[in-house]
């Protein structure tokens, strides 16, 4: 076992951590997946430091400086995919270095990364009738369904379409929740609702940061504090955002129009 | 008639903020059975909302665990779409109106109780995914 297979399997692990980071996987989970594929490959001493932000890798290979590795990657951004998720993990299982050599491994994990299990359209439409089914649930009548189902599709092709170029979810998420309110408000102008309440309640749904709340529990749970306090504060912004993107545009509405909505 | 209408709907809906967060295809029936299962034990309780929210979460935790040993996948797959029919949407939008219309005090009830969701749903996870962690480990050490 040289140096440079050490070197490539250290890089798989951070590869293999960066994508689970990268598409929605709990800090526990991440660490879990970078040492099993290091000590499967034979390298026991390596340690990890992930938060939400960034990944650290470290290996020191006995008394020779040259043979101590750091590597480390930053995350700015980070996507929802869970099924990537759910990929990364079991491959990580599977793997050996007797069935699969390290390079087709790289290979095999920049294909998880390309695939995708939906077309953006499906999921386009699904956000549609996602938000159409809870505005039935909540209470709303057959039109305002119609009118939750065209506005989920509408917000959420504007997200997937501006996710390419801008990758705060803050920003993201309270532009969303604007256009939500300024379509619920047009539908209703134009006599297509019966109340904006239950088709704004079905539209926010699709934005609730789920994700993040269940990973800062998971991780608060596994020990990792800080991550989980990270993660905590990344679902307050965001469910702030839907409030402050929401609020503002009625606020807006009822000083225009000067009635109470 | 009307309740199962509302099921069917959390069902769908469950089903389809999975599909937006990309959950892999043999496992969308069962991510919206757990959200399904989860909000029918709240509606049993509904003159004490937190109570049945915190049960609920409990319900979906405890199923997505199952699911993750039966259907081989990670738990947080099912967890995730599972506990958003939970979340308090219809008292966060009152919340965010009645904040609107300067009156705190009815902002200030309706706040409290959304944390109370958001706590007891927080706190259901936490308490069912420990319990099995340590059940887990106990196995383990024997």
């Amino acid at each position: 076992m040289n140096k440079y297979y050490k070197k490539d399997v250290l890089n798989l692990a951070l590869l293999a951590g960066e994508l689970m980071l990268k598409n929605g996987g709990e800090t526990y989970r991440v660490e879990e997946v970078m040492l099993r594929i290091c000590s499967t490959c034979g390298i026991d001493k390596a340690d990890t430091f992930v938060t939400p932000t960034s990944i650290m890798l470290m290996f020191d290979d006995g008394h020779d400086p040259g043979y101590t590795y750091s590597l480390q990657r930053t995350i700015k951004a980070r996507d929802l995919n869970l099924s990537k998720v759910s990929e990364i993990n079991n491959f990580s299982r599977l793997f050996s270095p007797d069935k699969m050599s390290v390079e087709v491994a790289m290979e095999y994990l920049n294909n998880i990364d390309k695939g995708n299990p939906y077309k953006s359209i499906t999921r386009i439409a699904f956000a549609g009738i996602s938000a159409a089914a809870f505005t039935l649930a909540s209470g709303g009548q057959p039109n305002d369904t119609i009118c939750s189902l065209i506005i989920g599709m509408i917000m959420y092709f504007f997200i997937t379409s501006y996710a390419l170029i801008e990758k705060n979810d803050f920003i993201r998420t309270l532009i969303a929740s604007i256009i939500a309110a300024v379509l619920a408000l047009l539908c209703s102008f134009l006599g297509l609702c019966s109340d904006i309440q239950f088709i704004l309640i079905g539209a926010i749904y699709i934005l609730l940061p789920g994700i993040a709340i269940t990973n800062a529990i998971r991780d608060a749970i596994s020990g990792d504090l800080l991550s989980g306090l990270v993660r905590a504060f990344e679902a307050l912004i965001i469910a702030g955002s839907i409030a402050i993107g929401v609020g503002v545009i009625l606020n807006i509405y009822e000083i225009i129009t000067g009635g109470v909505l | 008639m009307i309740t199962v209408i509302k099921f069917i709907a959390i069902f769908i809906g469950t089903l389809g903020y999975a599909i937006v967060y990309n959950v892999p295809k043999k496992q969308l029936f069962f991510v919206g059975l757990t959200g399904c299962a989860g909000y029918m034990v709240f509606s049993l309780l509904p003159f004490h909302e937190v109570l049945g929210c915190f049960l609920g979460a409990c319900v979906v935790a405890a199923l997505a665990e199952v699911f993750s040993r039966t259907r081989k996948d990670a738990a947080t797959l099912f967890i995730i779409p599972g506990i958003i029919p939970l979340v308090p949407g219809a008292k966060l939008y009152s919340m965010v109106l009645s904040l609107m219309n300067h009156d705190y005090l009815t902002a200030a009830n309706l706040g409290v109780l959304v944390l109370g969701y958001a706590g007891s749903i927080a706190m259901a996870i936490l308490l069912v995914s420990s319990t099995v962690r340590s059940v887990i480990a106990y196995k383990k050490a024997k």
